[in-house]
């Protein structure tokens, strides 16, 4: 008998980074080898590994009910802005005439004072190590009780996301 | 000394040349001049404070090499100018 490779999710967007194999995927490989409910549960398994670990990927950003919205890298600002504009979002505001100590101040409370799931727009031409992000507000929504995952969006040059994941803390 | 330049309000510095620079704290430098303003992305860097210029951005795309070159450099004195360090990616 010809044993078919399981085929895996196939992500909406040619230039995604990777893709994960989705329940119904899954269920239709545990199916077509026919070795019943010990495989389908194994391979159940394996998927909510799977899932815990990268979480789902979907063709457009994920809304959660209060989002606080980072952002890091070229165009990743206004991708931010609109996303959070038009998804009832929030990203950093900070006063006009506010200094550099200020903002960074302004950012570490923002990431403090987030809730849920929060979403960031990061480039897939990549982050700044020495950015906000990375040194500021990264370790504090990871130290904030209250964040219970984050959304990560990857745009490309264009400014569109191209992938979307969202990990769970 | 930067005598090209003279403050015109909160992170913003006018040049002798017609430009204007200003700094947006929240992200992002506007250029503007007689022809109009572009963005230019930007974020802030820590450790040392610094403010990170994108030369890829959006609102330079339209433009030549040699206007983009020239404009992100009278942002890097303006940007100079109101006290920041900077760098380009």
């Amino acid at each position: 008998m010809m044993r078919r490779m399981p085929v895996l999710a196939q992500s909406q967007y040619p230039d995604a980074i990777y893709s994960v194999p989705g329940p119904a995927e899954a269920a239709a490989v545990a199916g077509e080898l026919g070795v019943g409910a010990v495989i389908r549960s194994a391979v159940s398994a394996v998927v909510d590994f799977f899932g815990n670990l990268f979480g789902s990927s979907s063709s457009s950003p994920v809304a959660a009910s209060t989002t606080s919205v980072f952002w890091s890298g070229q165009g990743t600002q206004s991708a931010a802005e609109t996303w959070a504009a038009a998804n009832g979002g929030t990203t950093l505001s900070v006063a006009q005439n506010a200094t550099e100590a200020q903002v960074t101040a302004a950012s570490a409370s923002y990431a403090a004072n987030a809730s849920g799931n929060v979403v960031v727009f990061q480039s897939a031409a990549g982050v700044p190590v020495g950015g906000q992000w990375a040194q500021t507000e990264y370790g504090i929504l990871m130290s904030n009780q209250n964040v219970t995952g984050i959304t990560y969006n990857v745009i490309n040059e264009s400014g569109a996301t191209i992938f979307t994941t969202t990990i769970p803390k | 000394m930067h005598p090209e330049f003279q403050n015109v309000g909160p992170n913003s510095a006018k040049s002798v040349k017609g430009f204007t620079v200003t700094w947006r704290p929240a992200g992002g430098v506007d250029y503007s001049d007689a022809r109009g303003t572009i963005r230019v992305d930007s974020e802030l860097l820590v450790k040392p404070s610094r403010i990170l210029l994108y030369p890829r951005s959006a609102g330079l795309k339209s433009l030549t090499d040699d206007q983009a070159d020239e404009i992100l450099a009278d942002i890097i004195r303006g940007l100079e100018y109101l006290g920041h360090q900077v760098e380009k990616w």
